[in-house]
Order: C-alpha cells, then sequence, then structure tokens
C-alpha cells in the first residue's frame, strides 16, 4: 500500500466521521421537532386561518362563502356591549385565582411548621385540585340548591331566615358562587408550589434573623416573603392567565346550549364562554375569531404590566 | 450583612432565659392555633365530599318527601348507585347494550386517553433528549420557538383548531382529542429536558462506543433512568386527559357514544332529576382518580410542580 491511498483511506475515514456526526446532528433536529411539527399543524396553521378570517363575512364554517368586508367584525366585536361585559365577568374571575394565592401562602406556611401531621394535611388540600370541573359543578350545584341544599338549610336555621339567598336567579350571589366554587379548587396547586418554595429559604436568614430577636411573624415577612416572592409571582402570573381563560364551571353551570344565555344578567359570561357561544352556539367563526385575538391582546397586557411592576417587589437575589 | 453589627446588641444572661420560657408558651399557643385552622381548612375541603356522599345514599321517597336537605337518610340506600352503574334507562337506546352512560364514558375515556397520553409522553422525551444531548444546528431557535408556543394561551387557540378540525372533518370524531397529543406536549418536553440534562453525559457516550444509536439510548438508558420524572409527567396528563371537559365538548357533543367520562357526566345529569343519582355519578366519577391519587399522590404533585416554575 503506498502513501496515496492511505491518505485517501484517512480522507474517505474522516468523511465518513464527518457523515456520521451530520446523522446525528439530522436526528437531533427531526426528534426535537416533533412536539413543533405538532404545534405547527394543529394550533399555528389554525391561527393564522382565524386571522385570515377575522377580516371577512363567512356562512357557517364554510371558506368558500368568504368575503373581505371592511372591517366589520371588529365593529361588531367593540360595539358588543356583551363582549365587553364578559371581559369584566373574566377578570372577576381572577378573584378566586388571587384568594387562592392567599389562602395556599397561609396554609403553606403553616404547614411549614412540619407540626405531625403536615404531610397528611398537605395530600388532603390537595385533592380538589384533581377533581374534574364536571364534578365539581354537580357537587356545588348540588350544596347551593336554592330549595333542598344544604348551604340555604344551614343558613335559614343560623339566621333564622325565610329563605335563602337566591344563588342561581340574583346576578350578584350567582358570582359569589362562582367564586367560591373556583376558591375551593384553587389553592392545591399554590400548596405544591409554595411548599417548595418554603424548603428552598436559606437557613441561615432565619438563623440571623432569630439572633436578631425577630419573631415568627417578624421573620416571615422580613425573611420568608422576600426569598418567596419568586414564586409568588410566578402564581401570580399563573392566576391572571387562568382567570382570564375561564370556561369549564361558568359554562356548566350557566352555559345554555340553545340560546346562548349565561346565568342571570349574563354573570357566568366569561370571555372564553362568549367566544365559544358565538362560534360555536351562533356558527359566527369570523367575530369569534376577533373575540379570541382580543382575549389574546387583554392576557398579554395585563401579564406585561404585571411583569413591569415586579421589579418593585420581587427579589431573585436570595 | 447586618448580622454582625446586631449580634453586639442580641440579648443575654436571664434576659434570654425568660424568653425562653415565654417563647415556650408561645410555641404552644401557635402549635394549637395552627392545629385549628388545618382543621377548619381541612372541614372546608371534605365537606363538599361529605355532602354529596351522604345525598347519594339517600332514598328518591325521603328527599321528595322531605322539603329540606336530609341529614340522615334513612334508610341508607346504594339505589342510586345501582342506577348509575347497571340501570341507566338511555343506555339501551344510545349503545344498545346494557352497560350504563358512565360505565361507557369511563372505557371511553381509558381507550381516548390512555394510549395517546403514553405515546405523547415517549415523543415529548425523545424531543427532550435531542434538546439535552444532542448537539445540532438550530437547536436554540428550535428551543426558543418550544418555550413561545407555552406562552400561548390555550382560550385563543380554541376556535381556530375548531374551525381549523372543521375545514378537515374531525369535529365529531375523536381525532381533535388524541392525534395532536401523539406529537407530545411542549410543557412536558421542556421538563424532561431539564431532568436529562442532571444525567451524566459519559453514560451516553459509553453507550455510544458499545455502538447503540441515539434511539436506543433513549429508550435503554434514558427512559428506565429517569422513570420518576416520566410518572409524575405521565400521571399530570393523564389527569389532565381524565378531567378534559372542553375538548369533548366541542367535538362529541352531538355524538354521545364517544363522550368520554366528564361529558357523560354531563350528558347524564340531564337525563336525571334525582340529586340522589347525581350525586352518586360525581362520586363515581370522582373515585378512580382518587383512588389513583391515593396510590402516587408523590407522583401527584411532583408533576405539578416541575411543570409550573423553572423558567
Amino acid at each position: 500500500m503506498d502513501g496515496s491511498t492511505e491518505r485517501a483511506e484517512g480522507v474517505r475515514k474522516e468523511r465518513k466521521k464527518l457523515t456520521a456526526v451530520e446523522k446525528r446532528s439530522i436526528y437531533g433536529f427531526a426528534t426535537a421537532a416533533i412536539p413543533l411539527i405538532g404545534f405547527l399543524i394543529f394550533n399555528f396553521i389554525p391561527l393564522c386561518i382565524a386571522i385570515a378570517t377575522m377580516f371577512v363575512d363567512m356562512s357557517g364554517y364554510d371558506f368558500g362563502t368568504m368575503q373581505w368586508n371592511n372591517f366589520a367584525n371588529f365593529a361588531t366585536v367593540f360595539k358588543d356591549t356583551r363582549f365587553w361585559h364578559s371581559v369584566g365577568v373574566s377578570f372577576i374571575l381572577t378573584v378566586p385565582h388571587m384568594l387562592g394565592l392567599v389562602i395556599s401562602l397561609l396554609l403553606s406556611a403553616m404547614l411549614a411548621q412540619k407540626y405531625r401531621g403536615h404531610k397528611l394535611f398537605k395530600a388532603l388540600f390537595f385533592v380538589p385540585y384533581i377533581c374534574s370541573s364536571v364534578t365539581i359543578a354537580v357537587i356545588w350545584n348540588w350544596i347551593f340548591d336554592q330549595n333542598i341544599g344544604i348551604l340555604n338549610d344551614l343558613l335559614v336555621r343560623l339566621f333564622r331566615l325565610e329563605e335563602g339567598p337566591q344563588w342561581f336567579t340574583s346576578p350578584l350571589h350567582f358570582t359569589m358562587m362562582l367564586i367560591t366554587v373556583m376558591v375551593w379548587q384553587a389553592p392545591g396547586y399554590g400548596i405544591v408550589m409554595f411548599s417548595a418554595a418554603f424548603t428552598n429559604v436559606n437557613p441561615a436568614l432565619y438563623e440571623a434573623a432569630e439572633l436578631d430577636g425577630a419573631g415568627t411573624v417578624r421573620k416571615f415577612v422580613s425573611v420568608t416573603l422576600p426569598a418567596i416572592s419568586p414564586t409568588i409571582f410566578y402564581l401570580l402570573m399563573a392566576g391572571i392567565i387562568a382567570g382570564l381563560q375561564t370556561f369549564d364551571i361558568p359554562q356548566i353551570f350557566a352555559g345554555d346550549t340553545w340560546t346562548g344565555a349565561a346565568g342571570p344578567n349574563d354573570a357566568a359570561l366569561s370571555t372564553s364562554l362568549y367566544i365559544y357561544i358565538t362560534g360555536i352556539t351562533f356558527s359566527h367563526m369570523p367575530v369569534a375569531s376577533v373575540m379570541s385575538m382580543v382575549l389574546f391582546l387583554i392576557i398579554f397586557v395585563a401579564l406585561f404590566l404585571n411583569f413591569k411592576l415586579q421589579n418593585k417587589w420581587v427579589s431573585y437575589d436570595v | 450583612m447586618t448580622y454582625k453589627e446586631n449580634a453586639a446588641t442580641a440579648p443575654v444572661g436571664e434576659e434570654l432565659l425568660r424568653r425562653k420560657t415565654n417563647g415556650k408558651r408561645a410555641k404552644l399557643i401557635a402549635k394549637i392555633t395552627v392545629y385549628v385552622l388545618l382543621g377548619l381548612y381541612t372541614l372546608w375541603v371534605i365537606f363538599p365530599f361529605l355532602v354529596i356522599l351522604l345525598t347519594s345514599l339517600t332514598s328518591q321517597e325521603q328527599l321528595s318527601s322531605t322539603m329540606n336537605f336530609v341529614w340522615l337518610p334513612k334508610p341508607l340506600t346504594m339505589e342510586a348507585y345501582r342506577v348509575v352503574l347497571f340501570d341507566d334507562i338511555y343506555a339501551a337506546w344510545l349503545y344498545g347494550d346494557a352497560l350504563s352512560s358512565i360505565l361507557h364514558g369511563f372505557l371511553n375515556t381509558m381507550w381516548q386517553v390512555v394510549p395517546s397520553t403514553l405515546a405523547g409522553l415517549f415523543i415529548s422525551g425523545l424531543s427532550a433528549y435531542a434538546f439535552a444531548k444532542i448537539r445540532f444546528k438550530g437547536s436554540d431557535v428550535l428551543f426558543m420557538c418550544l418555550v413561545a408556543t407555552m406562552m400561548v394561551p390555550g382560550a385563543v387557540l380554541t376556535m381556530p383548531s375548531y374551525l381549523f378540525y372543521d375545514a378537515i372533518h374531525w369535529t365529531n370524531t375523536v381525532l381533535p382529542l388524541i392525534i395532536p397529543g401523539l406529537f407530545g406536549a411542549a410543557g412536558v418536553t421542556f421538563f424532561l429536558r431539564q431532568f436529562f440534562r442532571g444525567l451524566p453525559d459519559e453514560l451516553i457516550e459509553a453507550a455510544r462506543i458499545d455502538g447503540l444509536n441515539d434511539f436506543s439510548v433513549y429508550v435503554r438508558i434514558i427512559m428506565p433512568l429517569s422513570a420518576p420524572a416520566f410518572i409524575a409527567q405521565g400521571v399530570f396528563m393523564f389527569v389532565g386527559g381524565y378531567n378534559n371537559y372542553q375538548g369533548p365538548l366541542l367535538y362529541l357533543s352531538n355524538y354521545p357514544q364517544l363522550a368520554p367520562l366528564q361529558l357523560a357526566v354531563q350528558l347524564f345529569m340531564g337525563g336525571y332529576g334525582n340529586p340522589a343519582i347525581r350525586c352518586a355519578a360525581a362520586v363515581v366519577a370522582l373515585l378512580p382518580l382518587l383512588v389513583l391519587y391515593c396510590f402516587l399522590q408523590k407522583y401527584f404533585t411532583q408533576g405539578v410542580a416541575m411543570t409550573g416554575l423553572k423558567a
């Protein structure tokens, strides 16, 4: 074998090696991209189609009838008082998530004392979070039943009322009911997140605070709260996102598949529910698309403002 | 730190002792207060379950004769459960068999959710492995796109997806509930990637020198090593699928034969005015998940905690 063939062999080997690396690179790209391809097909392309429908009239879901309409859909949405009412309802439905945040913070603080049985309590408090919205609706519908529900029975006996509140006919009571139901479910997530955050607080900080003579409450306010502020911030964001998108509970409690009504004075008309009613019950897909985009914008602005405010109170340096 | 300066002014001697005994009493009071509050919250959490359990065991006669809530069912009866599980009047004309809507719903949930969850989990892991352990061109861009998809609120995508599925004739089928999940989930990929990055590279290099390709490395080495992470994510996905209401409502409302459990419970409600039956249906629908929770509690909370933060 002379030198030149040896060299050629070497080059060939080099090439082979290169292709192996390239092959691996291709394999990596191809497998890594699968979830994105799914998103592209089932979410991104539909999103583009929906954006296109925002500018047209269309009968039902038939693309063949698409016709440019000079932004009439936007005018429809912006003049629709029912839509803006639904935005208000959605903001009201972020309240249970905020309450859930406070409740889970207090509960986790108590659980963090690690008294006997804290694990059992924690396991129990998480249960509402895994219950489906349908079962939750069934349960609370029965509790709030105006005539023979347990709640009104208790209220009538305790306060010697003539009759209990009309939970399903008064808008105010309906809203209170929805908030109660959602507050029952909400804290489970926060408890898990806060419990993790509490265990990550640097113990040296507590020792230092103790030497300074800080009591339990003082330690909580001055050490724990700043240390877990990123988790509070995250849960606040998650709560806003979840609240503004609320669909299941209002739909099951009040959604009328035939008329598109949503509780007394539309008290349960969250934006997601209104989008559903517009797009499915009334088949006004272009208008529903505009509403979806406005909801997107609202969520985005709410998160953006929250994000901008975070450096006033969130500390990442502990 | 201000620790050193303040140490000088820290209490000493008797003062410290007095504080300690006071502290003991304060600690006891604190402990009692905490237990009372946790106890009250426990009551609040289990109260709704007790209520439906109680009502589900009440006879229809007692419910309709009492004009108030029935606190003491007399006699205790399993009649409502019998109707829910075995004697559903709609079963015959809806399905043409004796199996009740709720049991049909449960079976539908199982075949619609379990295989696609497992496949989605496998694919998410496959993708996560590439992100964590393979160097390839464009991985950063791809990963940024992946994270970006997680930022899009689901409610915004509902109607666009419906329109799309309608165009390809997938409405009134189970396909929209199954097929997208087969591509894996961005959140799960994101988390598993984080987990895989913690596994040593030497392990993979050694296996590759032994002649395994990346796919085999993933299946034979990474997956067994990451079983807890997979279980946590799988449980999380399964609960999501089991509890999913909006998806089936959109695509299977007109097709009760294919309705999964949640939709079946919801449709079933309309047919029965008897509160005992509604409560029994809710208990039956809750039970499988609660049993699963009892056994896999650790994974339930892990799955939630991991998919959350970590950005």
